[in-house]
């Protein structure tokens, strides 16, 4: 595997796979499940300023080619994460980026602060799937407010930072670029899409985020348009079940592949994807950055 | 690794909607009663939860009913198909004093944790009850159960088979004669509350094995939650199998 280790912005990744946050726990609980040589870094779900119960159930619905889920942050707050899990983690030896979100952004900036000198951690991914306090906005689906949010985080920390970008938009590049001009080092493209679903037996509507294969086709199309705009790399998921379909991720432009729905129904699937993306290296005698938008005229 | 890639060994099917199936045991560690295998079934995009129904070095058993296109497919399988596994997962019923009086009670496929229990009983020497429940005779599998010297007490909603009630109306029956220490159920969730409700009126001590939509069924995506006195608690890794007072049940 060491042919595929990457350096993406300043964070070193043992494969260009990473899994995605809120489908790997912690980090630490998937040990006897999956081979972690195979993921390029461990990625937590979502941490709040303070312990969140989440939403109440159900939170999951099953779609015959993906699901849509409804967890509600459910985790236990980056206090506890600090003094419960980040010393296993540490002991992993992996690179670790760990994932900031919350209600409000005062929250969030608390744990950035929070964060920003505990070692062990090398990046911090922001969910920007949150409100906006005075507007309710979401901030992910304003170009302004990512901006203003990723400047303030910039200010915050030195570690390497990651924005998370929601599809929910008309136009992701705004977004993409407001990120990338207010110091974001990574972007992360794309979280779920909303959706709903009609539960016949409760007789009831449902919404929520909606990942796995049937989201593909959508998130390939803006890791490919983000690509053409913005000059910091992006790690590009949504959808991906196979090796060939992080190899279309990489050609439209994505320096590394998230895997998150697929990955938890396929326990297999980060070394599965390594192994095709080994392969087509070898057999096309490319390195791995030179295929990184190869399919993608990229225009400044 | 609890990832494993098993055969099919044998398959049996009853009255076009339950299957009793056999696969390699492949486990690194002895399955316990109340444990549950993940299967990829192919039929659906996730996997589905099914309860082990039984244990020997060289096979486990799963039962199940076929509700939707997942179960549906694994009943297709045939003999010798490699079926994709995580298991075993989540909690047990706890072990018992052979002193202590017990009832399994179970309602329609529910049955499946509990011919496991029945198993570990039988070998261990427990004394116990069985309390079975299903709507009609064509639900009944109580021809899985093992042999032994157990009391059985079969009923169906239509009368059918043995007394026409509920199990829960049974059960209520066989606590005025008998108060047992402790009861080990699976079931439907209505049928388990009005358990759980039940025995914590007669202060019995009961642990129910409970389902939910799974996703992952190794504790990461927090997705089959129910509500409990201590918060939200995943029913793949701190059940499926709860005491009964731990549950709020609505």
């Amino acid at each position: 595997m060491k042919k595929l280790q990457i350096k993406l912005s300043k964070l070193k990744l043992d494969t260009p796979v990473l899994p995605a946050s809120g489908t790997f726990g912690y980090g630490d609980e998937l040990i006897d499940i999956i081979d972690y040589q195979y993921i390029g870094a461990i990625i937590t779900k979502t941490l709040t300023w303070k312990e969140n119960a989440g939403n109440p159930p159900p939170r999951i619905w099953e779609f015959q080619n993906g699901l849509m889920n409804s967890i509600g942050l459910q985790n236990i707050g980056v206090r506890r994460f600090y003094e419960e899990k980040l010393e296993i983690l540490r002991n992993l030896n992996k690179t670790l980026i760990v994932s900031i979100g919350g209600k409000n952004q005062d929250d969030i900036f608390k744990s950035i602060e929070f964060l920003s000198n505990k070692k062990g951690i090398d990046a911090l991914e922001l969910n920007l799937s949150c409100p906006n306090i005075e507007t309710n906005k979401t901030i992910a689906e304003n170009p302004d407010f990512t901006f203003k949010m990723l400047k303030e985080a910039r200010r915050l920390t030195n570690k390497v930072l990651i924005a998370k970008l929601s599809p929910n938009v008309t136009d992701i590049c705004e977004v993409g670029l407001a990120a990338e001009q207010a110091g974001a080092d990574i972007l992360s493209a794309v979280n779920t899409f909303k959706g709903l679903y009609y539960d016949w037996n409760r007789e009831k509507m449902y919404a929520g985020g909606v990942s796995g294969p049937m989201i593909f086709p959508m998130a390939l199309r803006m890791v490919f348009e983000l690509y053409r705009k913005v000059s910091i790399p992006i790690i590009g998921l949504g959808g991906i079940n196979s090796g060939q379909k992080a190899l279309e991720m990489i050609f439209s432009g994505a320096s590394a592949v998230g895997i998150g729905t697929s990955l938890v129904i396929m326990p297999d699937l980060a070394s599965r994807v390594c192994q095709v993306i080994l392969d087509y290296l070898n057999k096309t005698r490319k390195n791995f950055y030179s295929v990184i938008g190869s399919r993608n005229e990229k225009k400044h | 690794m609890k990832h494993k890639k098993v055969r099919v060994l044998s398959k049996k099917i009853f009255n076009g909607k339950y299957v009793e199936l056999f696969f390699e045991n492949r486990f690194d560690s002895i399955p316990q009663p109340g444990q549950f295998v993940h299967i990829f079934t192919g039929g659906a995009f996730m996997r589905r939860p099914l309860s082990i129904a039984g244990y020997s070095p060289e096979k486990i058993r799963i039962v199940f009913q076929i509700k939707g296109p997942g179960t549906k497919k694994l009943a297709e399988l045939s003999n010798g198909t490699k079926i994709d596994i995580l298991g075993p997962l989540g909690n047990s019923f706890p072990g018992i004093e052979k002193q202590q009086k017990i009832y399994l009670v179970a309602g329609g496929i529910g049955i499946a944790p509990i011919l496991f229990v029945a198993d570990k009983f039988i070998q261990s020497g427990n004394d116990f009850k069985i309390l079975y429940g299903a709507r009609t005779k064509n639900d009944l599998l109580d021809f899985l159960l093992p042999e032994g010297n157990y009391k059985k007490i079969i009923s169906t909603d239509d009368g059918s088979a043995g007394e026409k009630a509920t199990v829960i109306e049974i059960l209520t029956k066989e606590i005025l004669k008998e108060k047992p220490d402790i009861i080990f159920s699976a079931g439907p969730f209505a049928m388990l509350k009005s358990l759980g409700l039940l025995c914590a009126k007669e202060n019995i001590d009961a642990y129910v094995s409970l389902e939910n939509v799974m996703f992952c069924g190794l504790g990461v995506c927090q997705g089959c939650v129910v509500e409990t006195t201590l918060g939200y608690q995943r029913v793949c890794k701190d059940g499926p199998v709860f005491h009964n007072r731990l549950i709020k049940w609505k």
